[in-house]
């Protein structure tokens, strides 16, 4: 099922809060794109869509694995003018939220959950994965990106080697295929009314929704950190969304950058 | 840290190698005190004392959004003293500027928010800029990761870069300086 502009428009045309959209068959990255037209004066609510990427990445360059005709990958505009920078890292987790939540009601009983900060799980294999990109001028924010990527038709048993066993698809999951358009509407919609809440100034709520669908919380962890690994039992998020991980010496530290990956047990 | 030895006095204590309060403590304390609602803190080991004390705070938000509000007020690149005077130390509600001394013309950059420094896009690429480098208004000059948001921190105006003052992957704290530039 072939994406078009117009088969996106129409399924966004019912959320209010969508403004424009950009539809490519190929793309070096939606963000990349998303940032390019956000710079240009592009309003909140401008959303890119590329059927596949030649250079999507994630997290410090990372490749982002984007092949054209299975999975989604997408960038939404926003522009939080009210929110104070250091207010803007929640971002990230509510959109973690918002992409869970609406990616559930296409997962029948299996549930999605959350690793910290955003990485959206089924029993323990990445469906989705989000990655913001924000630019300020002193203390203003100009605008920030959400980079959204799901995988939608991707059959099981064909990822690439170094995926394999990590990742999985809604197709692998439920055996059905879906719209992409579907899931565009899935993800847009909650994520428009969990942007809302957050700039209603309700970070208590998102964090509460982060911490009912954390996969994170009470587990042995290990970061990977720039210089270091740190590894004890994640305890809990602090206000700015950072991860409070206990070591085994019994001293808390909070993260706000690393891989997180759990740990059974020794 | 450590006030230097007064003539006379022997260094051979008990405990030769206390310190006192280091940057490291000082920052810690920053630190525990912007997450809390707590005002004002004042600590002392070793004969060096320091006060921190918030000020210029917006008022506080209902419970319901209790994130942490750093001090909006003074930029960071007010002159803090060195905080290791033998007696009170000034409040230090801007983040320590670490020593940074700035010479006719120069200027801090510091950190829009809480998270991680990083001089480059990806770990084998180079920085985005090197001392001595000259900038254009709008270059990038290094992220700040927090919970997987990038953040770009653009020059403001053409500069020259004088010094890097974090290594790459440091935490860093909102408004803490991580360059020093002149026009």
């Amino acid at each position: 099922m072939a994406l078009s502009q117009k088969s996106i428009e129409e399924v966004t045309a019912s959320i209010p809060w969508i403004n424009e959209v950009h539809f490519h068959e190929e793309l070096p990255s939606t963000s990349e794109e998303a940032r390019s037209l956000a710079r240009a004066g592009a309003t909140e609510g401008t959303v890119v869509v590329a059927d596949c990427q030649s250079g999507g990445h994630g997290r410090k360059g990372r490749h982002w694995y984007s092949p054209a005709g299975v999975n989604l990958h997408m960038s939404v505009v926003l522009r939080p003018k009210v929110m104070p920078p250091e207010r803007v890292p929640l971002i990230t987790l509510m959109a973690g939220v918002a992409v869970c939540r609406g990616l559930q009601p296409l997962l029948g009983l299996r549930h999605a959950r959350l690793k910290w900060p955003n990485d959206v799980q089924v029993e323990g294999r990445k469906l989705a994965g989000v990655l913001a990109e924000m630019s300020t001028t002193g203390n203003r924010i100009d605008y920030v990106v959400l980079g959204i990527g799901v995988n939608c038709n991707h059959p099981a048993g064909m990822w690439p080697p170094e995926l394999a066993g990590q990742v999985t698809s809604l197709y692998e999951i439920t055996g059905e295929v879906r719209p992409r358009e579907q899931v565009i509407f899935q993800v847009l919609s909650h994520l428009g009314a969990a942007y809302n809440r957050l700039l209603r100034g309700e970070t208590t709520e998102c964090m509460e929704s982060w911490k009912r669908l954390a996969a994170t919380l009470g587990q042995r962890v290990s970061v990977r950190r720039g210089h270091d690994t740190l590894v004890g039992i994640a305890r809990d998020i602090d206000t700015t969304g950072a991860l409070v991980v206990e070591r085994e010496d019994g001293t808390w530290e909070t993260v706000t950058a690393g891989d997180v990956s759990l740990r059974p047990a020794e | 840290m450590r006030n230097p030895p007064t003539p006379g006095e022997t260094m051979a204590t008990e405990h030769p190698a206390d310190p006192g309060l280091t940057n490291k403590d000082i920052r810690d304390l920053i630190r525990i005190l912007s997450r809390t609602d707590v005002e004002e803190l004042e600590v002392e080991r070793s004969g060096t004392r320091v006060r921190l004390r918030r000020f210029g705070r917006t008022p506080p938000p209902p419970p319901a959004a209790a994130a942490p509000v750093p001090p909006a007020a003074a930029p960071p690149q007010a002159a803090v003293p060195p905080a290791a005077a033998p007696t009170e130390a000034p409040a230090a509600a801007t983040p320590p500027s670490d020593g940074v001394t700035l010479g006719k013309g120069q200027e801090v950059v510091t950190s829009p928010i809480v998270g991680t420094f990083y001089r480059a896009s990806a770990p084998d690429t180079p920085p985005f800029v090197e001392e001595g480098d000259q900038v254009k208004a709008g270059q990038t000059l290094c992220i700040i990761e927090a919970m997987k948001l990038m953040n770009e921190v653009e020059a403001e105006k053409s500069c020259r870069i004088v010094k890097v003052l974090l290594e790459d992957a440091t935490p860093v704290e909102y408004g803490e300086p991580l360059f020093v530039i002149e026009a």
